[in-house]
């Protein structure tokens, strides 16, 4: 089935609509808040999934996912024509398509830092003027996360790119070269 | 102490360390999505290909099988419950692959060429062989010219078998049909004893654990695991994997084939193999057609059986192989061969079913077992009326081709007769003698399991048969003339008949013996 087809047919009607009202930023901040929803409870996709919940019940739930309050007219309505036309489950890759969309627009990204400790400014720095080197009018938004596993070095991925410095990879190469 | 392996010498380790590429690359990352049965959906990597093999960040590999807008489903080589939605997976740039050796030889693997038997690691030099790989151009193929004997008499004699042939065994449940393949490869005992062996690979798909270790013990009594390699997905194995086994027994197959050696490949059976794909293609969501089978069911038995072949002697030509891999490359040498013998299992009989029609088309030939014969106790239960081998004839041996050439026309004959004779109680002595004729060779084709016949005594018992020698012999006599011919033969004249005739060479005076062994022996 080709979800994701549809998907993006969806998010990309719901971009231009919000667009067109001025309120994509407000969208987009609504849809990172529902993909959130979804990473810490995917249970939520089995309920949006499930004929028997009733319709009010996922329109409701499909509210509250969103941050704001209340939500703008502009989700209320999309997740409306989701439920008309039975397509509330996908929810999720909508979110997807629509972040995807919006961050290509207005020249987004998100650079995933992982690090065994708290990483500096100089390297933030470094990191987004060499993103600006490709693309001059970049904005980017960073997600830092700390994780001792990695025991140093670094992990960036920036997109669908990822570079893996970290010491316990290079550990990792060693030992399957030698093996 | 542990063992000190050669390659851990300082120098050899210091070099090897040199050589590590340990610049930083970009990885194409993507993230789970969800994980369900066995597959998996996978956000981003919009450039993985299918077939590649992604590696998830605790190891696990798995295999694209769907490429999707935003999406990419994958099926799972290892457990589900190690993979975790949101976790992330990278692509390799490489595809699905077996490490092969001489080592594997007398092992029992699963499909990803991992020990199963308990013997500890495979070691040798490996190869890498892809389990997806481009079967050889016509350019690379030489005719089917040499024989496969099974070491089954109706067989051998009937329906004879060439190296790099396809042939088919198909019949219902519990009528023999792994027993044929089984004593095919114990009957390669012979090609190994005298250094030229043909080597054997055993893929179990969706069999009992039970099943495959009696027949892994089977094998291991008849000493025929020197030249064997079993590849082993059970019932209990997940589907992607019982889908990958045959691909994997082609792959340790091509390993032979394209070094210049013979092979035997036994996929037992393609009908759980079809039953596991159409479970992967269900869960990823592609569209049914007949039977809920998906619409490539035919091109993954096609694509899997023309890797049979006869490659081409000529050296300078072998080499050229399209799609060789890289790991073979400098090791080619042609006059290989790969034979396979595809089982599929019927329902009722019914040969007109998605599947068995299928592979009936794309095989070389079938050895059809009926149930009613199989109860009647003519085992094997083979129907040598429909059963047919399509290229093997050009391959028999010219001794078997001369003595066994009218065999099945007069056993058909026979059967006609026999049919009109349950109407009539006399008969003329012409018919009466046809049939005498038909149901002692019935009774000569009747051979018990696992003990396989070499083809210089077939040849000679079968002459005896044809020519009429056992008309004075009764009915239910006739398997103890056989013993005591053989002996006889065995005894007296094992190089001037049976090896004789071993060779494809047939006389005046080889016959002769024969004929005189043979009143002999009815004689006592």
């Amino acid at each position: 089935m080709n979800t994701g087809l549809i998907a993006y047919r969806y998010a990309k009607a719901l971009l231009l609509y919000a667009v067109g009202e001025h309120v994509e930023d407000t969208v987009y901040h609504e849809m990172l808040s529902v993909l959130n929803s979804f990473r810490q409870l995917p249970q939520i996709r089995q309920v949006l999934g499930n004929p028997v919940t009733k319709t009010s019940d996922k329109l409701k739930l499909m509210l509250q996912m969103c941050a704001s309050t209340p939500p703008s007219t502009a989700y209320e309505r999309f997740v409306e024509m989701l439920i008309d036309n039975n397509r509330e489950e996908l929810l999720l890759q909508c979110s997807r398509q629509y972040i995807e969309q919006y961050r290509e627009k207005k020249h987004i990204y998100v650079v995933r830092l992982t690090t065994a400790t708290e990483s500096d400014q100089m390297t933030v720095d470094r990191l987004t003027s060499l993103l600006k080197t490709f693309d001059s009018s970049a904005t980017v938004e960073y997600e830092k996360t700390i994780d001792p596993d990695i025991i140093g070095g670094f992990v960036v991925q920036v997109g669908y790119n990822r570079v893996d410095g970290s010491v316990k990879s290079q550990l990792n190469e060693i030992a399957r070269n030698l093996r | 102490m542990d063992n000190i392996k050669t390659s851990e010498v300082s120098q050899v380790l210091l070099n090897q360390l040199k050589q590590m590429d340990t610049r930083l690359k970009f990885e194409e990352v993507g993230e789970v999505l969800q994980v369900s049965d066995g597959v998996v959906r996978i956000y981003g990597l919009l450039n993985a290909e299918a077939g590649e093999l992604l590696e998830f960040d605790n190891g696990e590999h798995a295999v694209v099988m769907n490429l999707e807008v935003d999406n990419v489903g994958a099926v799972l080589l290892g457990s589900t419950d190690r993979i975790k939605e949101g976790m992330a997976v990278k692509r390799t740039g490489r595809i699905a692959s077996i490490d092969v050796s001489e080592q594997m030889l007398g092992r029992v693997v699963d499909p990803l060429g991992q020990p199963i038997d308990g013997l500890g690691p495979i070691g040798g030099e490996k190869v890498e062989m892809p389990l997806e790989r481009k079967a050889p151009g016509v350019i690379y193929r030489q005719p089917v010219n040499e024989p496969l004997q099974t070491g089954i008499k109706s067989i051998d004699a009937m329906i004879p078998i060439g190296r790099g042939q396809r042939e088919l065994i198909i019949g219902d449940r519990q009528t023999g049909k792994t027993a044929i393949a089984i004593d095919t490869i114990i009957n390669q005992r012979g090609n190994y004893e005298a250094g030229h062996p043909i080597y054997c690979i055993y893929v179990a798909i969706g069999q009992k654990g039970s099943t495959v270790a009696s027949i892994v013990n089977i094998l291991k009594a008849h000493k025929a695991m020197d030249y064997t390699i079993v590849v082993s997905a059970t019932a209990a194995v997940s589907a992607p994997l019982q889908y990958f086994a045959p691909f994997a027994g082609a792959a340790i197959g091509e390993y032979f084939r394209d070094t210049g050696r013979s092979a035997l490949v036994v996929y037992d059976d393609l009908s759980k193999q079809a039953v596991a794909y159409r479970e992967v293609s269900l869960i990823l969501r592609r569209p049914s057609g007949r039977e809920a089978y998906p619409g490539d069911v035919f091109y993954l038995h096609s694509r899997l059986l023309e890797r049979a072949a006869r490659i081409i002697d000529q050296q300078e030509v072998a080499e050229k192989m399209n799609d060789l891999p890289e790991s073979l490359k400098g090791r080619v040498k042609g006059g290989g061969s790969l034979t396979a013998l595809p089982l599929i299992e019927t329902q009722a009989g019914d040969v007109s079913a998605y599947i068995p029609t299928n592979v009936i088309s794309i095989t070389d030939g079938q050895i059809f077992l009926e149930t009613d014969l199989f109860n009647q106790g003519f085992r094997p239960a083979i129907n040598v009326g429909i059963s047919v081998s399509r290229v093997g004839g050009s391959a028999q041996i010219k001794s078997m081709k001369k003595v066994a050439g009218t065999l099945k026309i007069s056993q058909a004959q026979y059967r006609e007769l026999e049919a009109f004779a349950k109407f009539s109680s006399d008969m003329d002595p012409v018919t009466a003698m046809t049939i005498d004729k038909g149901r002692k060779n019935n009774k000569l084709l009747i051979q018990p399991q696992y003990s396989p016949m070499p083809v210089g005594e077939q040849i000679a018992i079968l002459y005896c048969g044809i020519n009429g020698l056992l008309k004075d012999v009764p009915l239910d006599e006739v398997q103890a003339f056989q013993s005591r011919f053989l002996d006889n033969l065995r005894s007296f004249h094992k190089d001037d008949v049976i090896d004789v005739l071993a060779s494809g060479k047939i006389s005046d005076e080889v016959t002769d013996i024969i004929r005189k062994v043979a009143a002999e022996t009815i004689g006592h």
